[in-house]
């Protein structure tokens, strides 16, 4: 599904991935795990296509795409949900659903699909969502990607500032939508009880290359944890 | 009774000449952070536009319409060609743009010459209750709102407006959703040159039409659109035509109309220096001042009760 190849890429002064090789598999939850600042938000944005490398190549559903920009890859089939939530803080909550309908190539769900999902969504349809709570906000950024049905989603530390509760239910949700939908997912984390809810597999992000492939379950133990993420 | 509606008259002309005059500078700033220097220039093209449409024998309307086309037209190439290499860019834009503006007026100089054939003015006036009114400057008032609200929902209710409204937020998360903000920023330019266009075609009703007939209006539609800011295109507009065109009548009516446009262009510095994002954003810091100042004094008050 997502294939990446000895890819580089960073900021002008940064270099940050580096010669960086990884795949994952169609109907694959796979957690990516790395201290701070190691990359993995840059992993991100490279996969949807904010950031060019500067080599190497990126496949996804077994395209070239490393030349196109984010709006095609979005097209294509990748929902985003950002480090941060990227919500369009002015408009409300509705419309910041409907910007979800661009994402992948088959019809959008109705925005009932989201309500039902998240149901503070639909109570505050009209609301301007920059006044919404941060967990609030990060449902609506993980519905509004689902709107558009991905076939890849791509979520960027969704259990940042989240209370423990709304994080089990996105790991809920990851396990449901992949098993009835086979929804493919990269989930970026530092949060090991969503890891092992729900990955298949961790894949370690160190010095921009992906050093180690395990099991969720060894993240319990608290060494290769203290390695892995920045706890 | 008669000073009243006097004073209606004039201010309700004023707002229509500052909204006219800036609303597609204010739209492609909004937009995309970049002052078109060019503006002006877009008005000519498009009042050119009308005379030659007029003088090949189309209707009055018709012939606007062909200013309008060529304001347009120009815009989308300008955009192609310059200006999508310099959004978000604000000082080359500035430079690129203030270029773009010298090389149309000289070159409309140069290929066209110092002048062309008026329009005709079909307006007359009408007379209510003693007093003259112009049926034209009726009409931009009129026009001036209506191309405001035309606006309004073309952001508010279509697909179009969603996706500009997203991406003049946050570009690149738009762009991570699908949008195709190039398109939209293309777009946007080429509405705020046809918009121009319109203006210049509709103000050469009434003036003569020369290679620099943009200058009498763009002071003016950069007073607004620095005002405006670029939070909200249409309600930054509104706020800013409405109280520039307030204070300018104002000072017109009690002194003259040189203090008028001189009180104008100080609130608008005023304004600035309190809130360099605009008009909307010192609105928002006098709300937030206005209700800190109430819990205040309701927290005082509250102590003070429980003190006694
Ligand atoms: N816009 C930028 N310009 C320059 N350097 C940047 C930029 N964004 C990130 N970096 C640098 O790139 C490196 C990787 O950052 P990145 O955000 O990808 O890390 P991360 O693994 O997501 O961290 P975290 O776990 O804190 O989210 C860091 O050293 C960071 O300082
Ligand atoms: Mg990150």
């Amino acid at each position: 599904m997502l294939t990446l190849t000895s890819v580089y890429a960073g900021y002008d002064s940064t270099p940050v991935l580096h010669d960086l090789t990884f795949e994952v598999r169609r109907g694959e939850i796979a957690a990516f795990i790395g201290r701070n600042g190691v990359g993995k938000t840059t992993l991100a944005r490279t996969v949807i296509g904010l950031i060019k490398p500067t080599q190497g190549s990126i496949l996804f559903a077994d395209e070239d795409v490393t030349g196109q920009p984010a709006r095609s890859r979005a097209r294509k089939g990748v929902g985003y949900v950002p480090q941060g939530r990227g919500i369009f803080g002015d408009l409300t909550v509705e419309d910041n659903l409907k910007l979800g309908r661009t994402i992948g190539p088959l019809a959008p769900r109705p925005l009932e699909y989201a309500y039902d999902m998240f149901p503070i969504l639909g109570e505050r349809r009209s609301q301007i969502a920059g006044t919404m709570s941060g967990g609030q906000q990060q449902q609506l950024a993980i519905a509004r990607a689902l709107i558009g049905q991905p076939d890849l989603l791509l979520l960027d530390e969704p259990s940042d500032g989240i209370q423990p509760n709304i994080v089990e239910q996105i790991g809920e949700l990851c396990t449901k939508l992949n098993r009835d939908e086979g929804l493919t997912i990269c989930l970026i984390e530092q949060n090991v009880d969503l890891i092992t809810s729900c990955a298949h597999r961790c894949l370690l992000l160190e010095k921009g290359q992906i050093t180690q492939r395990f099991s969720p379950d060894k993240l319990q133990d608290p060494e290769v944890a203290r390695m892995a993420l920045a706890i | 009774m008669g000073d009243i509606i006097s004073f209606a008259y004039q201010y309700a002309d004023s707002f229509a000449l500052l909204a006219l005059s800036s609303i597609g500078l204010v739209i492609i700033f909004g937009m995309m952070g970049v002052i078109n220097m060019a503006h002006g220039e877009f008005m000519m093209i498009g009042a050119f536009g009308a005379s030659f449409g007029f003088q090949w024998g189309l209707p009055l309307s018709l012939a606007i319409v062909t200013g309008v086309f060529a304001a347009t037209a120009i815009g989308l190439l300008l955009e192609r060609l310059v200006i999508r290499k310099l959004y978000g860019r604000l000082l080359y834009s500035l430079v690129a743009t203030w270029g773009i503006s010298l090389v149309l007026s000289q070159g409309a100089l140069v290929l066209i010459g110092p002048s062309v054939p008026s329009l005709p003015n079909p307006f007359g006036t009408v007379s209510v209750g003693g007093m003259n009114f112009s049926v034209y400057r009726l009409f931009l008032v009129a026009l001036a709102i209506a191309l405001i609200v035309t606006l309004w929902a073309l952001m508010r209710f279509t697909n179009f407006g969603l996706h500009a409204r997203a991406t003049m937020t946050e570009p690149d998360m738009a762009e991570a959703l699908g949008v195709r903000t190039t398109r939209i920023y293309m777009v946007t330019f080429g509405l705020g040159a046809a918009l121009a266009g319109f203006a210049g075609a509709i103000f050469g009703l009434s003036a003569q039409i020369q290679p620099t007939f943009g200058a009498a209006y763009t002071p003016i539609a950069f007073i607004v659109v620095v005002v405006a800011g670029s939070r909200n295109i249409i309600a930054g507009l509104l706020a800013s035509a409405l109280v520039l065109a307030l204070v300018k009548t104002s000072f017109t009516v009690g002194f003259n109309i040189l203090t008028g446009y001189v009180a104008m262009l100080v609130t608008a510095l005023i304004i600035i220096r309190l809130s360099p994002t605009g008009i909307l954003d010192l609105i928002g810091k006098l709300k937030a001042l206005a209700s800190q100042h109430r819990s205040s004094t309701a927290g005082t008050s509250a102590e003070e009760t429980k003190n006694a």
